[in-house]
């Protein structure tokens, strides 16, 4: 830990994550009831630092770009969060049983792995979104569904790598002498695996659970971007970024509506990887 | 070595396979009407585009009949959303496209990411080191899109030097084509840098320096060669990942490719342009990876004798 504070830039990425997420969340309970109040008299207006609603301007339907990308924040973070979880369960135990138990069933596992990897996995991600939004919408309502579905999709696209890492390390441990002392005792694999190894996989896990939340807020953005994610009125940073596009144009160059949410996107993407960055340093041994 | 590219060859069909199975699954999951029936469609309409796509037959004729059958004697499948395209008319227009686009990227991504990983390793430490980690840090976390918008409104509104919309000159190739390449560029830089100073630590390479070679010949003679090796390997990934950034780069620079079909094509419920186009993506991504696994072996003469 003393190391990881130790390097600058994994400390300035954790304040200003810190203070992203503090925004982000501590306004939550305004935004989420106001992020589609719109009012049609004050569309298109730039930024005023009179009014607070108006420090980041308005988008075409007069809502306020302040509020919506606070409540962007609070979905993409969430949707990031949740979908790295899952991606680093499915990944690390399916490397964690493949390193472990060795031979075929580690040869087919990793067979599996490659093969996926080497799918263009985002177009069946994106055919999976669209097939079970509308019928989860039926039960549980479309935001929540496309959420859902969201998270789900994310987190079966990441895994593969997590798999591979966790399955290195677990190959590398299984060697050691303490793993043989506990076969010789006799303890059942299933044990050995979750009192003995898992403990030594903490720091692999955290470092790319790290890494992953930006990659899964990077895929979430990508799939709002193209229609396929969290659709209007909700708001991600993704798909306030893709209707930002059509301001883009020289005769009315409404700056701000690029400007904020790709801001917000991109300092909290490279926040996150500066401190992921900053934790595999720390943990790494070859490094001073 | 023909053994292993043989037994890659015999999966290569099964994994098609496995493809088109997970996606007939996933199409049919999806609900809603396919066939797009209004209220003012006749019944000899509904008919006809039933018979035309298969749809008076049950699900398993369908896919595994009916469709491998029209493949086979026509070559070709009708799109169900441009009822006067087929897919194969609608791929062989934009499929091109894409593919300029992606080979543009993979090569800018290839000598531009090994050039500045190049120079991060040899002025280790200095100011070149730091700025050009900077910049590879931040190519590889910004989304594509975003790095899209930056450089149409970098060269559309401020500084109109080179066209950022549409295609036929070179020209219109060189900043969509730049784009998608940026984020692969970045990680590419830092995978050359970081295996650059592993291999400039070894012993081979004191003895080089012990010897009188210049610091040029050190890196591009002795050096490089065996620092390449785990940016052969990315280049995989890479062409996954290319492809799927081309979505997000056609849309912003409004290019006529594959990618934009495809996602008009997920969004329509067109299920026989999803199928071919999923089918070719995969055939090309197996093969592409296939081929780097070959020129990955044919390099390191290590890799040869463990497959052996």
């Amino acid at each position: 830990m003393r190391r990881f504070l130790r390097n600058p830039g994994a400390r300035v990425g954790l304040i200003l994550l810190g203070l992203v997420f503090a925004a982000c969340l501590l306004t939550w309970p305004y935004t989420a009831r106001h992020y589609d109040d719109q009012q049609l008299s004050r569309h298109h207006t730039a930024p005023d630092l009179a009014r607070v609603a108006d420090w980041f301007g308005t988008d075409e339907l007069g809502r306020s770009l302040l509020v919506r990308t606070l409540y962007g924040g609070c979905t993409s973070i969430l949707l990031g969060i949740l979908a790295a979880a899952i991606s680093v369960v499915i990944g690390a135990s399916w490397g964690a049983i493949s390193g472990f138990v060795g031979g075929k069933t580690d040869a087919v596992m990793m067979r599996i792995v490659d093969v996926l990897n080497s799918l263009p996995y985002i177009l069946l991600v994106m055919l999976f979104t669209l097939a079970f939004r509308d019928r989860l919408a039926v039960i549980i309502g479309a935001e929540w569904a496309a959420f859902v579905v969201l998270v789900l999709a994310i987190g079966s696209v990441s895994w593969l790598s997590m798999a591979r890492v966790i399955r290195g390390q677990v190959l590398s441990i299984r060697e050691l002498p303490f793993v043989e002392a506990a076969r010789a005792m006799g303890l059942p694999a299933h044990r050995i695996l979750l009192r003995h190894i898992a403990p030594q996989l903490v720091g692999p896990i955290a470092v790319y659970a790290t890494l992953a939340v930006p990659n899964a807020i990077l895929q979430e953005s990508f799939l709002s971007f193209l229609g396929i994610g969290i659709q209007d009125p909700q708001a991600t940073w993704g798909s306030l970024a893709a209707d930002s596009i059509a301001a883009i144009n020289t005769v009315q160059f409404d700056w701000w509506l690029v400007v904020f949410p790709c801001g917000a996107l991109a300092v909290t993407l490279l926040c996150l990887n500066f401190v992921g960055d900053g934790l595999r340093d720390a943990f790494d041994p070859k490094s001073n | 070595m023909i053994r292993f590219v043989l037994r890659r060859l015999i999966q290569l069909p099964l994994i098609l396979l496995l493809v088109y199975a997970a996606t007939v699954a996933l199409l049919m999951a999806k609900p809603g009407d396919p066939i797009q029936v209004t209220d003012k469609t006749t019944d000899q309409a509904i008919q006809a585009r039933l018979q035309r796509y298969g749809f008076d037959t049950p699900w398993y004729q369908r896919y595994f009949w009916t469709y491998p059958r029209q493949l086979l004697e026509n070559g070709d499948l009708p799109s169900m959303a441009y009822s006067d395209w087929t897919v194969g008319e609608i791929i062989s227009q934009s499929f091109p496209v894409s593919l300029q686009l992606g080979l543009f990227a993979l090569v800018v991504a290839l000598l531009g990411g090994t050039t500045i990983g190049v120079l991060a390793a040899a002025f280790r430490g200095r100011a070149v080191d730091h700025l050009c980690l900077a910049l590879a840090l931040i190519g590889v976390s910004l989304p594509a899109f975003i790095i899209a918008e930056v450089v149409l409104i970098l060269f559309g509104v401020v500084w109109p030097i080179l066209p950022v919309g549409g295609w036929g000159s070179p020209q219109a190739l060189i900043l969509p084509g730049t784009t998608l390449a940026l984020p692969f560029m970045a990680y590419i830089a830092r995978l050359t840098r970081a295996s650059m100073l592993e291999v400039l630590g070894a012993d081979y390479i004191r003895t080089a320096r012990a010897k009188g070679a210049t610091p040029f010949a050190v890196i591009f003679e002795h050096a490089f060669q065996n620092a390449f090796l785990p940016v052969l390997g990315f280049l995989g990934p890479a062409a996954a990942g290319v492809l799927t950034g081309s979505f997000v780069v056609e849309k912003v620079f409004a290019i006529p490719g594959l990618g934009t079909h495809f996602v008009q094509a997920v969004l329509n419920g067109d299920q026989t342009l999803c199928l071919g186009v999923v089918l070719l993506y995969s055939f090309l991504l197996v093969v592409f990876n296939l081929l780097v696994d070959v020129a990955y072996a044919a390099v390191d003469p290590r890799i040869r004798v463990v497959e052996s």
